[in-house]
């Protein structure tokens, strides 16, 4: 039996940081899009979504004998689903997809600091870890509320099980946060996407043709 | 925008494709390094040496090895002890000892009845022959050699309340009176203290003679990591291989990313395909393919049976390297489901019996040892039955 008072700890770390998640704010429509932005979209969808896909994976997957192709499919399944999501948005609103991008450039920085300090602490750690941070931290500013409502949402949800099942563990805990977080942030980017279509924005035709 | 495109483009291409760079490749002997032949030969020989097969490995775990001393062999006890009968019993003890935090000769006292002396140790009638698998064991010598300053070293662990005098494991050794291989595989520090430097790594102390020592050079993750094993005799022509192993307990971010967090499936990987390795006399590898799900640990040769037990750093029981490793270790003592360093289930006993079935684990023996003798691990004791 863990100590209740560790358990209550932690419950008290989550479910502030579920609150804070909070909802979404609507954010001002651009309602323009371009072939160029459609690109972005895709390269920054593409990157936010696979880098969530991998962190969720990192736990769950380890768990299994199968741990690349685990991991594998989760990074592929979430980089495309916000490839498409990120085309899209881009595609039809390029306003939406410019407050992603920023969002992103501000957690490469967010994050690269804290493995700047991480560097300088743990001594295996060098430049390419500061830029992982930074990767991590990019996949999260791309949908701030998204990936932090599911951050908080997933710690909640393992916290509640990490205090009623004596066998699930603290890393059990720290997977359903990071799963949380990319579910998050992948039902943003899903979200943004619909928005961007159904807003009545002027779009942009995406050559593409098919032909059976 | 079509820059930075260019640019995400290739950072989502480099970490769909070095999450497929893992292989763990064993050979015998590294090729074209000087150091463990250079530890090899300083220790008089006798020491078969494994390593990973990847030039990335082999760079790494050399530069590691320049920094620290040789290896010890003491392959006889100090004192003759009874050999083991038909119907006796082996104790085999994994036991992370935080560089010597750890108090070995109570621990040897309480749980095995044996009496720490460096000429005329005393087995306690109705005790059993033991071999103590250690990790985290360190050396303070002069000949340790310096090294760079550029060189980043691990710091220096200091225990909280070692015991009295501090020994080292040589030290240790020679004050219970018992056989003694270890292998450093990283320095403790960059310092010197009084004149001397430390290293640390795993160790075998054993009543029994240790022949046929071996170690492996466990696949770079964020340390070198060295397994060390021998060959006990016990009765009647019954042999016993023991391994005393030690895994990372992470590797980088960046390496712990683009691996999908294999760093210890791919050193427990190693290790099994080392040890089928020394089964074979060197002639099988690519037994696990890492991470991928597909082993072959089933067709592995068991002439003798083994015994690899140590802190393999696990998060979770369920971790994939556990896994594998029970996969390829099928007699392995069940886990009792308590963790043995705070809330952490990291330390294991693996065993896989040899086709003659002559040692067999005798069931239920194995158990976590609740006092910590002032090591932040607690060990755990498992009992192996001898027959003719």
């Amino acid at each position: 039996m863990r100590p209740f008072a560790l358990r209550l700890a932690v419950c008290c770390i989550c479910v502030p940081a579920w609150v804070q998640g909070g909802p979404g704010q609507a954010r001002a429509q651009e309602t323009t899009g371009s072939a160029g932005a459609a690109i972005g979209g895709a390269a920054l969808g593409a990157a936010s979504g696979a880098m969530l896909g991998v962190t969720a994976s990192l736990i769950p997957c380890s768990k299994t004998l199968s741990q690349l192709p685990c991991a594998r499919a989760s990074t592929l399944s979430a980089g495309l689903i916000g490839l498409g999501s990120g085309t899209l948005v881009g595609a039809w609103d390029s306003g939406r997809l410019g407050s992603a991008a920023k969002g992103a450039a501000i957690g490469f920085g967010a994050g690269a600091a804290v493995g700047f300090v991480a560097k300088e602490v743990v001594r295996q750690y060098g430049w390419l870890d500061v830029l992982s941070f930074g990767a991590i931290g990019m996949a999260f500013g791309a949908q701030p509320e998204g990936a932090a409502l599911g951050l908080g949402a997933g710690a909640f949800v393992g916290s509640v099980l990490w205090l009623a099942i004596p066998s699930y563990e603290l890393p059990d805990l720290a997977a359903a946060g990071l799963i949380g977080m990319a579910a998050g942030g992948l039902a943003a980017w899903v979200i943004d996407a619909v928005e961007a279509d159904t807003s009545g924005g002027s779009g942009v035709t995406i050559p593409f043709s098919f032909r059976i | 925008m079509i820059g930075s495109a260019r640019v995400c483009a290739a950072g989502i291409t480099a970490l769909l494709s070095a999450a497929c760079a893992t292989s763990a490749g064993m050979r015998l002997g590294p090729e074209n390094r000087a150091c463990p032949d250079r530890a090899a030969a300083a220790s008089g020989g006798g020491i078969t040496w494994y390593s990973p097969a990847g030039p990335s490995d082999e760079t790494s775990n050399e530069r590691w090895c320049e920094t620290v001393g040789s290896p010890v062999l003491e392959r006889l006890t100090r004192a003759s002890f009874p050999s083991p009968g038909p119907a006796d019993s082996i104790a085999v003890v994994t036991w992370n000892i935080w560089i010597g935090g750890g108090d070995v000769p109570l621990f040897l006292e309480e749980v095995l009845g044996y009496e720490c002396h460096p000429t005329s140790p005393g087995l306690d009638a109705g005790s059993s022959h033991f071999v103590l698998l250690i990790q985290e064991a360190f050396r303070r010598s002069e000949a340790i050699p310096d090294v760079p300053e550029s060189f980043t070293f691990p710091p220096r662990i200091v225990p909280r309340s070692p015991p009295e005098g501090w020994p080292d494991i040589v030290e240790l050794a020679r004050d219970c009176g018992l056989a003694l291989f270890y292998v450093p595989s990283a320095r403790n520090g960059p310092e010197t203290v009084g004149g001397e430097r430390e290293d640390k790594g795993n160790a075998i102390l054993s009543t029994l003679p240790l022949e046929d020592v071996f170690a492996i050079e466990l696949p770079f993750e964020a340390g070198r990591k060295v397994a060390v094993g021998a060959t006990l005799s016990l009765t009647g022509g019954t042999r016993l291989r023991v391994a005393s192993v030690h895994l990372d307990v992470a590797s980088t971010l960046f390496r712990t990313l683009t691996t999908a967090n294999t760093t210890r499936l791919r050193q427990a990987a190693g290790l099994i395909e080392a040890l089928a390795l020394i089964e074979t006399g060197g002639v099988t590898s690519g037994i696990v393919s890492v991470g991928s799900g597909e082993t072959a640990c089933g067709d592995l040769p068991a002439p003798i049976a083994t015994v690899a037990a140590g802190d393999f750093n696990t998060w979770s029981a369920g971790e994939s390297a556990i896994d594998q490793l029970r996969l390829c270790f099928p007699d392995s003592p069940l886990w009792d489901g308590k963790p043995t360093y705070g809330s952490f289930p990291t330390d294991f006993i693996f065993f896989r019996r040899a086709a003659d079935g002559r040692v067999v684990y005798v069931g239920g023996s194995q158990r976590r040892i609740e006092k910590r003798y002032g090591s932040d691990h607690q060990a755990r004791i498992a009992w192996f039955d001898l027959s003719e």
